[in-house]
């Protein structure tokens, strides 16, 4: 303990020091160290101001409350009372307060008529309105919230209307039921929550997530229903898809709630007034939220639904097919290799990728997909037809690599076709390797990645092993990928000896290290 | 050097010192059950050096001032102390390096877990 404290020991602007002794303390408190705390909290009060700074902006209080925050998220509010009661009136020492309150009531342990609550609500009703505002209106809200919790709505509500301006008190219960959720205070966010604005579906969403924090997943789903139902009802004509991402972004929202609880069919039903392209996402995400909960009915209802969207024509040529590969790879993931033949054989009819001269991009995800269906022969032998192990990039190619780093990267139109422009495209793409992993090694790769996370370290291995067959470094970056995964997976199958060994191999230090990382951690068996 | 910098330096060594000094003493209660029944202290020893090898080749300044911490962690759970503090050491005498000292924080956010 005591070089942590030498750490602490620096020179330095008073105001850092105290906040790094803070920090410590509140370390200390979550490492339930009483010892370590009182230290911290003495050293924090033996720091000397050149100008002293007191009020709100109190460096010495702003370190104290991350010590009384910690200690009371840990349960020891009685020392986190203790330790408000040596600060100065202010939203700090609510803040502390209204932990502690927090942590006193909580499950209904005080039976209300909390005294940390009543302090808290003592201090912010106390301020004087010419307090920094935003300092008064959160040690309003954090009182609020303290009272919510241990007395219920009604007190709460009662505070903040004698507190606040009548105008704003709508706005003031929001944030206070914010501050309850956020703090887990979950029921008594909801018995504060004003009932949601039908018209509103941001309040209606908000409504749900509280429903479902509170684990009534039956209001979640009827409220977040409500919430699609209000979101989409400004699409006037549905042959018209939203586009605009806030909406997209809002009916993303819903549709993960409705996936999390469960509600798939209609997680994928709030997503049909989206464009086809972005739609497709949802597709993937309630079919693998399917898989992991190893829930089969849903799969087998869904399924149908999922692989018309997939199938739909989209613009881009690849996307198709590698859709229909990531869904056998999740389906199969899980165990679920009856279904997972089903988008399994729709990419033999799916749209062919255009003829370009350049190596099929989706082919290693075709690979890992036909390796994850059981078939590793033919696996490997979609890896040898995909092109060669090292490939070499052409002038050109290093040229239009360049201009799509720039492209990306640039502010302006004249970032792009200044004179400095060209000068950096030109170092940057002679900056760029000119052999490199062909396509058959991101294949071997996508293989050998695919069957270590599925546990088959033979079959990985023997995916790796085609890695092997160029001598030098060229290929290092996608041998040591597929080791790295190797490693990790024997790792967690309890075969550390052998991991360290596919460690060992590893030439990249640092594709190395993830794995080391975890080997070191391990304790010895005697 | 910059006073930002070395408080920036500190305030990621202090609190992974804490989470240090915290994981040597406490009971880990949430630990999952060892299934690695071989694993011998030949093999912690040859696993740790070839860490103590690779991260000084592995980035440098900040980076490798987080990586020596995290191995510095990895090591505390193992329960090899001094090797433990040789690694939090070697991240010390990085003080100095600058530029995104933040990128990287210790996860003070498991004690609780750890300490239950």
């Amino acid at each position: 303990m005591a070089d942590a404290d030498k750490l602490a020991a620096v020179d330095g602007p008073p105001s850092d020091r105290m906040r790094l002794l803070g920090m410590l303390g509140a370390a200390y408190a979550k490492a339930h160290d009483p010892v370590g705390v009182a230290r911290a909290v003495a050293q924090i009060n033996a720091v000397k101001q050149d100008t002293p700074v007191t009020g709100q902006r109190d460096p010495r209080d702003n370190a104290l409350a991350e010590i009384g925050v910690a200690l009371a998220e840990v349960g020891a509010a009685e020392g986190a009372v203790a330790l408000a009661a040596k600060m100065a009136d202010g939203y700090y020492k609510v803040n502390v307060l209204s932990h502690a309150a927090f942590a006193r009531c909580a499950n209904g342990k005080t039976g209300g008529d909390d005294a940390a609550a009543k302090m808290a609500g003592v201090v912010a009703s106390d301020l004087s309105p010419d307090t920094n505002t935003v300092a008064r209106t959160s040690s309003l809200v954090a009182a609020a919230a303290a009272l919510a919790a241990c007395d219920g709505p009604e007190t709460a509500r009662r505070f903040l209307r004698e507190n606040w301006p009548d105008q704003e008190t709508g706005q003031a219960l929001s944030q206070t039921v914010r501050v309850l959720t956020a703090a887990g205070e979950v029921s008594a966010a909801i018995d504060l929550a004003p009932p949601p604005d039908p018209a509103s579906p941001d309040d209606l969403l908000h409504a749900a997530q509280l429903s479902q924090r509170a684990g009534d997943l039956k209001g979640a789903r009827r409220l977040a229903l409500q919430a699609s139902a209000a979101a989409r009802k400004g699409q006037t004509d549905s042959s018209q898809p939203y586009v605009r991402p806030d909406r997209i972004h809002l009916l993303s929202r819903i549709s993960s709630l409705l996936t999390d609880i469960g509600a798939y069919d209609e997680a994928l039903e709030t997503m049909q007034s989206i464009d086809p392209v972005n739609r497709r996402q949802f597709y993937r995400r309630v079919l693998s939220t399917e898989a992991e909960r190893h829930d089969g009915p849903a799969i087998e209802r869904t399924l149908p639904g999922v692989m018309k969207g997939i199938l739909e024509p989209t613009p881009a040529p690849y996307m198709v097919r590698n859709d229909l590969s990531d869904l056998v790879l999740t389906l199969a993931h899980a165990g679920f290799r009856k279904q997972a033949k089903v988008p399994f054989d729709a990419i033999a009819t799916a749209p062919s990728p255009p003829s370009l001269p350049l190596a099929d991009p989706t082919l290693a995800r075709y690979a890992a997909a036909q390796a994850a269906m059981g078939d590793l022969p033919g696996a490997l032998k979609t890896a040898s037809a995909a092109g060669p192990l090292v490939a070499q990039r052409s002038g050109a190619e290093k040229n239009v690599m360049a201009l799509m780093a720039l492209a990306l990267s640039a502010r302006s139109k004249e970032d792009l076709v200044s004179p400095q422009a060209l000068a950096m495209r030109q170092r940057m793409a002679s900056s760029f390797p000119t052999i490199h992993p062909g396509p058959q090694a991101a294949a071997l790769v996508a293989i050998a990645t695919e069957l270590a996370s599925e546990g088959d370290v033979a079959g990985a291995l023997q995916a790796e092993a085609g890695l092997e067959k160029v001598p030098g470094n060229d290929l290092d970056g996608a041998r040591d990928t597929a080791l790295a995964a190797i490693a990790a997976e024997q790792i967690q199958a309890g075969q550390p000896e052998a991991a360290l060994e596919t460690t060992l191999r590893i030439r990249q230090d640092a594709a190395r290290l993830a794995p080391l990382l975890k080997l070191a951690a391990l304790p010895v068996h005697p | 050097m910059a006073t930002k910098y070395k408080m920036r330096a500190l305030r990621t060594l202090t609190l992974s010192a804490a989470f240090l000094c915290a994981s040597m003493s406490g009971a880990r209660a949430d630990q999952p059950p060892p299934n690695h029944l071989n694993w011998t202290a030949k093999d912690h020893a040859r696993a740790a050096d070839a860490a103590f090898a690779a991260v000084p080749r592995v980035g440098a300044g900040t980076s490798q001032t987080s990586m020596w911490v995290q191995l510095a962690e990895a090591l505390a759970k193992s329960g090899d102390q001094s090797r433990s503090g040789e690694a939090a050491l070697n991240a010390g005498s990085l003080l100095g390096s600058k530029s995104n000292f933040m990128s990287f924080r210790p996860r003070v956010d498991t004690f609780p877990r750890w300490f239950a």
